[in-house]
């Protein structure tokens, strides 16, 4: 609370308001003076935030489908193979975020988008965040619940589906490198989810990975993650314009 | 502000895009004018630092634009020739990404892109499908896209492609106004874009710079070099394998007046004219540009 | 237009809108560093400086603040390398001492009196109370500004008004 009388005496004591000379002259040497040049930080909050909305509707749509169709099939396969199934069908869902991620990648979009204060390739690690969080939340739903219907316990289930996962994203990023359509690389997804599917239904092999200690799978967990950060670096690096018109055979000169 | 290329080559296998420029650029604008493959694209992608130089650097006020990174893209504007974008996204909504990609965020970012789409004529069409827009309206939102951050330096290759005589018109004076303390450098092959527009005209044939100066410093090179005659309908297609033909215009009784472009006297009945830039590409490039065909 | 929007354009380089602040702003800050160091020309340099320190560290800016804060925060710390260049040392002066009192009730001039009591308080205090009385700025402002708690300015506060009362005696009777 500012005393009323003390403060009219404080104003008696003014100092001269400064002339538009003055204030021009200041204006003159800084305006002349050398300033740095520094892009303002952008988190990563915003950067992710800018993305979503650039993830089709076919994406949630897919992903939503994917969980009510295996809830439906756990409800009918009903035991421990249901958990199994279902790690050969986890690959499936990376068929949906393999086009969400690989989008940018586009010679003529790559162009203009290079030149903005976010890169190509911050887009791209944000994106493989959205598609991989949430693919994650939708494999632990879904694993959870069957892990209710059958005998295997929840924390296996979950290791045995993020092993399954981590090896189905290594695989479409292997791919995205190796292949140029979106075609091509979900259909090394969906090849890996067969060649799972035929391994979990051969009963001796299914009983022997229900018989694997628990550190050796988290041990694959890791190993996997592990190999897929790497074929994420190698991607990112291979993620500027000149290289990917020339992969893709966009005309640049 | 100043860019300076030094050394600047970009090579394809054994074909130099780009040999050995040395050119420095200050705040106005400048107009890259060559004919298609003369390496413009490749020099304005260097410079917008999405496509590396094989040998050489670029630097804005002393500091190489590679080390400058995000810096140096915070006050870049850059139209391509050719961009592509999500063609679902509205006109608005594409904005608004660009804005995200560039930092711009919140109730700044809608103020600029509804100034933005005033500027270059989209208001009415904001709200629709980008797979939609005709050639020219997909242009004047890359134009918009590209004046979004308020860029120091803002590169446009062929900006006017495309676009109507109106349209061009309202991009020059959208230019004339934004050239104050701003680098402004763009790729034709138009040359009446040069004509009311740059300072500076900078003429690229085969990845070289081979002219440099005002418009009426170039027009001073061809002086002395262009000629106009008259000439027998018939004779015509012997003359244009011969000489750099330019404007051909209708006579009478059979004739034509051509405008021919060489060092010395072509005929001893050719006079000759005050010269026009259409007249230097023609000199330089021994072709017509598309404005002159246009006539 | 917006101080948020003139600070993004001048971060972009947008000349306008940096001569835009400093024309909002120039009054203020030197009218502070008039008070705080007494000295007019000095002053004068100062918040040239003060504009300088600006535009240089514009990129970090990352807006927590407020730009007045911002700018008034620059300005209390180039006045303190002014201070401890040119070797004046900030006093702690006591005002329990009577014969001090006396010598202003002797001074002719009020406003003379009213600066001359401003500049013998402590330098905190005199921040504190110059802020407050001859900027409006809030207790929150000027925590922020001179980097100090909240508590401490509150403090100081309650203390310069204080010992301000005390020397102005004659001033505020009339």
């Amino acid at each position: 609370m500012i005393d009323k009388q003390l403060k009219e005496t404080l104003l008696l004591y003014q100092v001269e308001k400064p002339g538009s000379e003055q204030i021009e002259k200041a204006k003159q040497i800084v305006l002349k003076n050398e300033r740095p040049i520094k892009a303002p930080y952008i988190s990563a909050k915003r950067v992710v935030s800018s993305q979503i909305q650039t993830v089709s509707n076919w994406f949630w749509l897919f992903s939503l489908m994917f969980v009510f169709a295996v809830v439906y099939l756990s409800f009918k396969i009903n035991n421990q193979l249901t958990t199994l199934f279902l790690c050969g069908a986890t690959p499936l869902l990376s068929i949906a975020s393999v086009p969400v991620v690989l989008s940018n990648i586009d010679a003529s979009r790559m162009e203009l988008e290079g030149t903005c204060l976010i890169k190509p390739q911050t887009v791209f690690s944000a994106k493989m965040l959205i598609c991989g969080c949430f693919d994650l939340i939708v494999i632990i739903i879904t694993l959870l619940f069957s892990s209710q219907l059958s005998e295997i316990n929840i924390v296996r289930s979950a290791v045995l589906g993020l092993i399954s996962f981590t090896a189905s994203s290594f695989l479409c990023l292997g791919a995205s490198l190796i292949f140029k359509t979106q075609v091509a690389i979900s259909l090394v997804s969906a090849l890996y989810a067969v060649v799972v599917a035929c391994f979990v239904s051969m009963n001796f092999l299914s009983e022997k990975l229900l018989e694997i200690k628990m550190p050796f799978l988290v041990l694959a967990v890791v190993i996997n993650s592990a190999m897929v950060y790497a074929m994420y670096s190698v991607a990112i690096k291979n993620y500027s314009f000149e290289k990917v018109a020339k992969r893709f055979g966009n005309k640049i000169f | 502000m100043e860019i300076k290329y030094s050394e600047i080559t970009k090579k394809y296998g054994d074909k130099k895009a780009v040999d050995g420029v040395n050119l420095t650029l200050n705040n106005g604008v400048c107009a890259l004018l060559g004919a298609n493959g003369s390496g413009k694209t490749t020099l304005m992608r260097i410079t917008a630092g999405i496509l590396d130089a094989t040998e050489g650097s670029v630097s804005l006020d002393g500091r190489n634009i590679k080390a400058l990174d995000s810096s140096y893209r915070n006050i870049l504007g850059y139209l391509p020739q050719n961009f592509g974008c999500y063609k679902d996204f509205k006109a608005k909504d594409f904005l608004m990404y660009m804005c995200a990609l560039k930092g711009i965020d919140g109730d700044f970012a809608k103020k600029r892109c509804k100034e933005m789409l005033e500027e270059v004529g989209l208001t009415e069409v904001q709200n629709k499908k980008i797979g939609s827009f005709s050639g020219g309206m997909k242009q004047r939102l890359g134009i918009a896209q590209s004046l979004l951050n308020e860029p120091s330096v803002l590169i446009l290759d062929e900006p006017t492609a495309g676009l109507d005589p109106k349209e061009r018109i309202r991009f020059r004076n959208m230019l004339c106004a934004l050239s104050k303390e701003r680098i402004i450098i763009y790729a034709t092959h138009i040359v009446s874009d040069i004509t009311f527009l740059a300072d500076r005209v900078l003429i690229m044939k085969d990845g070289k710079i081979v002219a440099d100066g005002s418009p009426e410093e170039l027009i001073e090179i061809a002086v002395g070099k262009v000629w106009s005659v008259n000439v027998e309908r018939s004779e015509l297609s012997r003359i244009q394998a011969r000489y750099s033909v330019g404007t051909i215009k209708d006579g009478d009784n059979g004739f034509v007046n051509v405008r021919i472009v060489s060092e010395g006297k072509p005929f001893e009945e050719a006079v000759n004219v005050k010269p026009e830039l259409d007249d230097v590409y023609l000199y330089f490039f021994g072709e017509v540009s598309e404005d002159a065909e246009a006539d | 237009m917006k101080e948020k929007e003139l600070i993004y354009r001048a971060k972009c380089g947008n000349k306008d809108a940096l001569e835009a602040i400093i024309e909002k702003y120039y009054s203020d800050i030197y009218s502070f560093l008039c008070r705080r160091i007494g000295d007019k020309s000095y002053a004068e340099d100062l918040t040239q400086d003060v504009f300088l320190k600006f535009s240089v560290s514009l990129p970090q800016y990352k807006e927590q603040n407020k730009l007045k804060s911002y700018l008034f925060a620059i300005a209390v710390n180039s006045s303190n390398d002014y201070f401890r260049r040119n070797k004046e040392e900030l006093v702690e002066n006591n005002f329990d001492n009577v014969s001090y009192k006396t010598q202003f009730e002797k001074e002719l001039e009020k406003a003379q009196a009213v600066k001359n009591a401003v500049m013998s308080l402590s330098p905190k205090q005199r921040d504190v109370v110059i802020l407050r009385y001859y900027h409006d700025m809030k207790i929150k402002e000027i925590a922020e500004v001179l980097s100090i708690p909240q508590a401490t300015v509150k403090t100081q506060l309650y203390r310069g008004e204080k010992n301000l009362k005390n020397l102005l005696k004659g001033e505020l009777e009339d």
